[in-house]
C-alpha cells in the first residue's frame, strides 16, 4: 500500500525531518570541506614562499692567507685578492734597471765609444783636408774647363753649322737688301723716269698678257730683274764667304776653348794628385784610429755584453716576479674552486631539504583533505542512514503515539 | 598812189632745216621754225618724211616691244637681234625673212643669265661671233646658240696671280675694233678698259707668272690716269679714224695706234683728250663714215676725221636746235631714259630717238651747214624705241613703242592707214625792210606731191598780233607725171602722164592781213601721197614806216 493515508504521521513527517536536518548538516559539512581546501592553498602558498626562502642561492666565502673570497647572493664576485704589488713594483723596478743595462750596454757599444769618435773625426778631417779640397776644386776646375772645352767647341760647331746652313739665306737676305737699297734710289729713278717718260707717251695704264705690262715696262721689269740677279748671287757668294770665314773663326776659337780646357784640366788632374796624395795620408791617419777605435769598440762591446745580459737576467727576473705577482690570486682562485663544490654541496642540501619539506607539507595538505573528506561521507552515510532510519523511527513513534496517545 | 606789190620769193622754204636758236628776224629764210615730220628729200627740200610700216609677218610673243636691235655674223651667217621687252620679261629675239614674212624667233637665254634693260643691250659683230652685253655675263652667239664666253673651253679670265675680276665677265660697253673687243662697265671697272687677244673673244688679260696661253695678246688699259679733269667714267668705246676713241660721261680720251699689240713697244697711246664733252649714254653713238656722231649734254656732236692734225674737230650737229635738244637731254637723263642714234645712210640722216619721249629729232648728214651744223627736223609723236639700217635690204627697222613690235621706215601713210601731218612754219619774214607795214596779198606754194590727192592747207600769221591766222584748203594734186624720154610718155596720145612718180605744182592763196613780220606756214596730210615744198612766192603790199 502506497500513499499518506496508509502511513502513520510520524511515519510520514519523520522522513522529512530527518531530511531537513541531512541536508542542514551535509550543507555543513560540505562548507567545512571548501573551507578545507582554501586553507591547503594557502597553506601550499606559504609552503611556496617558505621553499622558495629555503632554496634560495645565498652565496659563499673562501678566506685564504692571502684574504676573503666571496660569492654573492646575485651572483657577483669578489675575489678578495689582488696581484702582489710588491712583487709586480719590484719587477718593473727590475724592468726599468734591465733597460737601463741594455741602453747602456748600446751607449758603449757604440757612441760612447771615443776610439770609435776618434776614428771617426780623422774621417771626417780627412774630408775636410784642404789639399783634399784643393783637390777636388782643381779638379772641379778642371772638369769645368773640360766643360768649358766641350761647350765651346760644341757652340762653335752650332755656330759654324748655323752659319753654313739654316742662316745663311738669311745673310744673303740682308746683304742683298743691303745691296738693293743702294740701288733703290737707282732703281726708283728710273722707274719714275718710266713711268714719266709713259705717261708722257700716253701710255700709262696700259697692260698686256705679253709683258705684265707695257713691253717698257717689261724692259724695265727684265732689267731690274737682272740687276736682282746680279745682286742676288753676289749676296750668296758674299753670303757663303762671310759663312766660311765664321765658321773657320769658329774653329779657332774653338781650338783656342780646347787648349784652355785642356790647361785647366792638366792644373785641375795635379792639383787632384796632391790632394789625392794627401787625402791618402789623412785616410791611413784615420784609418789607424779607426783600427785603434775598432779594439777600443770590441772592448766597449763585450763590456756592453755584459750589461746586456745582466739586463736581460734582470729582466727575467722581474719577469718571473712580474708572474709570481700573480700567484695570491692564482690560489684565490683555486681555493673558490674548492669553495664553489662545498657551496653546491650546501644548496644541494638546501634544495634536498626544501623537497622533503614540500613533499611533507604537501602529504600533510592532502591527509587534511583526505581524513575532511572522508569524515564528510562518513557524516553523509550516517545522515543516509538516519534518513533510512526516520520512517521506522517514525513508523516507531507513530506506533508509540498510537499506542500511548489518547487521541 | 598806191604802192606796187612786192614778190618776195622763199626759195628754198626750210632747206636749212629747223632753226630755234637765232633771232628770227635775222634768220636766213631758209630755216624753218616748224618742220614736224619732215626731212631733206633727195633734192634738197623740205619734204614730208616716209610712213612707219608694220614689218613683222609674225612674232613669238605680240606683247613685247624691241627696245635695241643689232646685227651680227655668226660663223659666216648675218644675223640680226633684237632686245625686246615686255610683260614675259626681257629677251633676245632673232628677225629672220627679211624681204619675204619677216619673223621673229626667241633665241634660248643661257641658264642663269637674265637682261636687266633691253634699252642698253649691246650687239657687236667680233670675229665669227656675235657678241652681247647685256649687263650679265657676256654672252656670244655661234651657229644660232647663245653661249657664256666662261663656257667656251678656251676661256682665259682676266688675272694676274690671281684672278682680276672678283664675280662674273659682265661688261656692259664696248666695241669691236682693231681685231680686237674693247670694254668696259661692270666687273670690269668704269675706268678699265679691257681688250681680247687678237680675234679672240675669249682670252683676255693674263699677266700671271705662267700665261695660261703664250699667244694670247690681251690686256688692259687703266684709263683713271688720263682723265683730263677729276674722275669720270667709261660710257663707250669706239674706233674711229685709225684711234680708239674712249667716251667718258664728260670727257673724251682719244688713244692711237691701236693696231698691233698695244702693249708692246710704241703701241697704244693716249693721243688726246677732251674736256667737258662726253657721251651721255652707249646707245647715242653712230657713224655716218665720215664722222662720229655721238650725243653729249649740249645735243648732237660730232668728232671729225683727222689726216694729219692730232685733234680730230669737233661738231656741234643741234647748234640750231640746241635749246631743245638739251631740254630732252636733260630731261630723259634725269628720268633714266635711253638716248639712241640710228643712222640711215640711203636716207641720209641719222634719227636721234629718245625713249620716253615721242619726239624723234631728224638730222640730214648730206652735208653739213656753214656754221657746222646739221639740218634739223623733227618727229613729233614718233613711236619709235630704236633702229638699224639693214644695208643689203636698203631697210630702215625702227623698234616700236606701240604693239607693232618692228616697224619699217617705208611707205606713205603710217600703221597701213593713219595719215599724218607734214608741217612747215617760216622764219618771221620782214623782207628785207623791219620798219615798214607788210600787207600779204597772195602766196603761192610751189609743192611736190605725188600719186594720190591729198589735203593741203596754207595760212600766214602776223607775227606779234596773235591770233591772227588765216587759212586756206586746197587738194594737193595726184597723178602719175611722166619723165621725159620715158616710153610710156608719148606726145599726144590719150595717156595725160606717164609713170612718174611725183607732181609739181604751184597753189595760191589769196591773203589779207598787215603786220611788220610775216610768218608762213604751209600743212599737208600725208596720206599714200608724197609732198616737198619747192618754192614760195609771197606778193606783199609795202606800207608806210610805223
Amino acid at each position: 500500500m502506497t500513499g499518506i493515508s496508509d502511513m502513520g504521521f510520524f511515519e510520514s513527517i519523520m522522513p522529512s525531518v530527518a531530511g531537513a536536518g541531512s541536508v542542514a548538516l551535509g550543507t555543513a559539512m560540505a562548507s567545512n570541506l571548501g573551507q578545507t581546501g582554501a586553507e591547503a592553498q594557502t597553506q601550499m602558498g606559504t609552503l611556496a614562499g617558505q621553499l622558495a626562502e629555503d632554496t634560495k642561492f645565498n652565496g659563499y666565502g673562501v678566506t685564504t692567507g692571502h684574504g676573503t673570497a666571496s660569492v654573492n647572493a646575485d651572483g657577483s664576485t669578489d675575489f678578495g685578492v689582488d696581484k702582489n704589488t710588491d712583487m709586480l713594483n719590484a719587477a718593473d723596478t727590475q724592468f726599468g734597471s734591465a733597460a737601463t743595462n741594455m741602453a747602456n750596454a748600446a751607449l758603449a757599444a757604440q757612441g760612447g765609444n771615443p776610439a770609435y769618435n776618434q776614428a771617426m773625426t780623422g774621417l771626417q778631417a780627412n774630408a775636410n783636408n784642404g789639399a783634399y779640397g784643393d783637390a777636388m776644386s782643381a779638379q772641379q776646375a778642371g772638369m769645368n774647363g773640360l766643360a768649358g772645352q766641350q761647350s765651346g767647341m760644341l757652340n762653335a760647331s752650332q755656330q759654324a753649322m748655323t752659319n753654313a746652313m739654316g742662316d745663311r739665306a738669311g745673310r744673303e737676305q740682308e746683304i742683298y737688301n743691303s745691296a738693293m737699297a743702294m740701288q733703290q734710289p737707282g732703281l726708283d729713278q728710273a722707274r719714275a723716269s718710266q713711268q714719266s717718260q709713259e705717261f708722257a707717251q700716253g701710255r700709262s695704264g696700259v697692260r698686256g698678257s705679253q709683258f705684265g705690262g707695257t713691253a717698257e715696262d717689261a724692259a724695265m721689269a727684265k732689267a731690274q730683274a737682272g740687276a736682282q740677279n746680279q745682286a742676288a748671287f753676289q749676296a750668296m757668294s758674299q753670303g757663303q764667304q762671310e759663312m766660311m770665314n765664321q765658321a773657320q773663326m769658329s774653329g779657332m776659337f774653338g781650338q783656342q776653348g780646347m787648349s784652355a780646357a785642356g790647361m785647366q784640366g792638366q792644373l785641375g788632374s795635379q792639383m787632384g794628385q796632391l790632394g789625392a796624395q794627401n787625402a791618402q795620408l789623412g785616410q791611413a791617419a784615420a784609418g789607424a784610429m779607426g783600427q785603434l777605435g775598432q779594439g777600443q769598440g770590441q772592448l766597449n762591446q763585450s763590456g756592453a755584453s755584459l750589461l746586456n745580459q745582466i739586463g736581460q737576467s734582470q729582466a727575467n727576473q722581474a719577469n718571473m716576479q712580474y708572474q709570481n705577482s700573480f700567484m695570491p690570486l692564482n690560489q684565490q682562485m683555486q681555493a673558490m674552486q674548492i669553495a664553489q663544490g662545498n657551496a653546491g654541496m650546501s644548496q644541494s642540501g638546501a634544495f634536498t631539504g626544501a623537497g622533503y619539506g614540500a613533499q611533507l607539507g604537501l602529504g600533510g595538505i592532502q591527509a587534511d583533505i583526505n581524513a575532511q573528506k572522508a569524515a564528510t561521507e562518513l557524516y553523509g552515510n550516517m545522515f543516509d542512514s538516519i534518513m533510512d532510519n526516520s520512517g521506522a523511527m517514525g513508523k516507531g513513534l507513530d506506533n508509540l503515539w498510537d499506542k500511548y496517545s489518547p487521541f | 598812189m598806191a604802192n606796187p606789190q612786192q614778190n618776195v620769193t622763199i626759195s628754198a622754204p626750210g632747206f636749212w632745216g629747223l632753226n630755234l636758236e637765232d633771232a628770227p628776224i635775222d634768220m636766213d629764210q631758209r630755216y624753218a621754225l616748224e618742220a614736224d615730220n619732215a626731212v631733206i628729200d633727195s633734192f634738197g627740200r623740205l619734204g614730208a618724211r616716209k610712213g612707219f610700216t608694220p614689218f613683222l609677218a609674225s612674232s613669238p610673243d605680240a606683247t613685247m616691244a624691241v627696245r635695241s636691235l643689232g646685227r651680227v655674223v655668226d660663223n659666216g651667217v648675218v644675223r640680226y637681234l633684237a632686245a625686246v621687252t615686255g610683260v614675259n620679261g626681257n629677251k633676245i629675239w632673232e628677225i629672220t625673212s627679211l624681204n619675204a614674212n619677216p619673223a621673229a624667233t626667241e633665241l634660248t637665254l643661257p641658264a642663269g643669265i637674265s637682261i636687266a634693260d633691253a634699252d642698253t643691250v649691246q650687239f657687236i659683230d667680233f670675229a665669227s661671233y656675235g657678241i652681247i652685253l647685256t649687263g650679265d655675263e657676256m654672252m656670244y652667239i655661234f651657229d644660232g646658240v647663245l653661249s657664256r664666253v666662261s663656257d667656251h673651253p678656251s676661256w682665259i679670265e682676266p688675272q694676274e696671280a690671281s684672278p682680276l675680276l672678283t664675280g662674273t665677265f659682265n661688261p656692259t660697253t664696248g666695241t669691236a675694233a682693231y681685231g680686237r673687243l674693247w670694254l668696259s662697265g661692270g666687273n670690269l671697272g668704269e675706268e678699265s678698259i679691257h681688250y681680247s687677244s687678237l680675234n679672240n673673244p675669249f682670252w683676255w688679260y693674263d699677266g700671271s707668272a705662267v700665261p695660261a696661253e703664250p699667244l694670247n695678246t690681251g690686256g688692259l688699259i687703266d684709263v683713271y690716269e688720263s682723265w683730263p679733269s677729276g674722275r669720270d667714267t667709261i660710257v663707250d668705246i669706239v674706233g674711229h679714224n685709225n684711234m680708239l676713241v674712249v667716251f667718258g660721261r664728260n670727257s673724251l680720251l682719244v688713244y692711237g695706234n691701236p693696231q698691233g699689240d698695244p702693249a708692246a713697244q710704241g703701241g697704244i697711246y693716249l693721243a688726246d683728250t677732251v674736256n667737258n664733252i662726253g657721251m651721255v649714254n652707249a646707245q647715242a653713238l653712230a657713224s655716218d663714215g665720215r664722222d662720229l656722231l655721238f650725243v653729249d649734254d649740249t645735243g648732237l656732236r660730232s668728232l671729225g676725221r683727222t689726216i694729219q692734225e692730232q685733234s680730230a674737230a669737233l661738231g656741234d650737229l643741234s647748234r640750231t636746235v640746241r635749246t631743245q635738244v638739251q631740254r630732252v637731254i636733260s630731261n630723259a637723263f634725269s628720268t633714266g631714259a635711253t638716248i639712241k642714234l640710228t643712222y640711215d645712210p640711203t636716207q641720209s640722216f641719222v634719227l636721234m630717238i629718245v625713249s620716253g619721249d615721242d619726239d624723234v629729232w631728224c638730222f640730214d648728214t648730206r652735208q653739213p651747214m656753214q656754221d657746222g651744223s646739221y639740218r634739223v627736223t623733227r618727229w613729233p609723236a614718233a613711236p619709235i624705241a630704236c633702229g638699224l639700217y639693214i644695208d643689203t635690204e636698203e631697210l630702215l627697222l625702227l623698234g616700236s613703242t606701240k604693239t607693232d613690235i618692228l616697224l619699217s621706215y617705208d611707205g606713205l601713210v603710217d600703221f597701213y592707214t593713219q595719215p599724218y601731218n607734214f608741217n612747215y612754219t617760216s622764219p618771221a619774214l620782214s623782207f628785207g625792210d623791219p620798219v615798214r607795214t607788210k600787207m600779204v596779198k597772195q602766196i603761192d606754194y610751189t609743192v611736190v606731191s605725188g600719186a594720190a590727192e591729198s589735203q593741203a592747207k596754207g595760212s600766214w600769221e602776223y607775227a606779234g598780233i596773235r591770233p591772227y591766222e588765216k587759212a586756206g584748203y586746197f587738194r594737193l594734186l595726184g597723178g602719175d607725171p611722166s619723165y621725159y624720154n620715158s616710153t610710156d610718155f608719148q606726145y599726144g596720145d590719150d595717156a595725160t602722164y606717164g609713170s612718174g612718180t611725183t607732181v609739181i605744182r604751184s597753189y595760191k592763196l589769196n591773203a589779207d592781213g598787215s603786220g611788220e613780220n610775216v610768218l608762213i606756214k604751209f600743212t599737208a596730210s600725208i596720206n599714200n601721197s608724197r609732198c616737198s615744198l619747192q618754192q614760195i612766192n609771197i606778193q606783199s603790199l609795202i606800207g608806210r614806216i610805223n
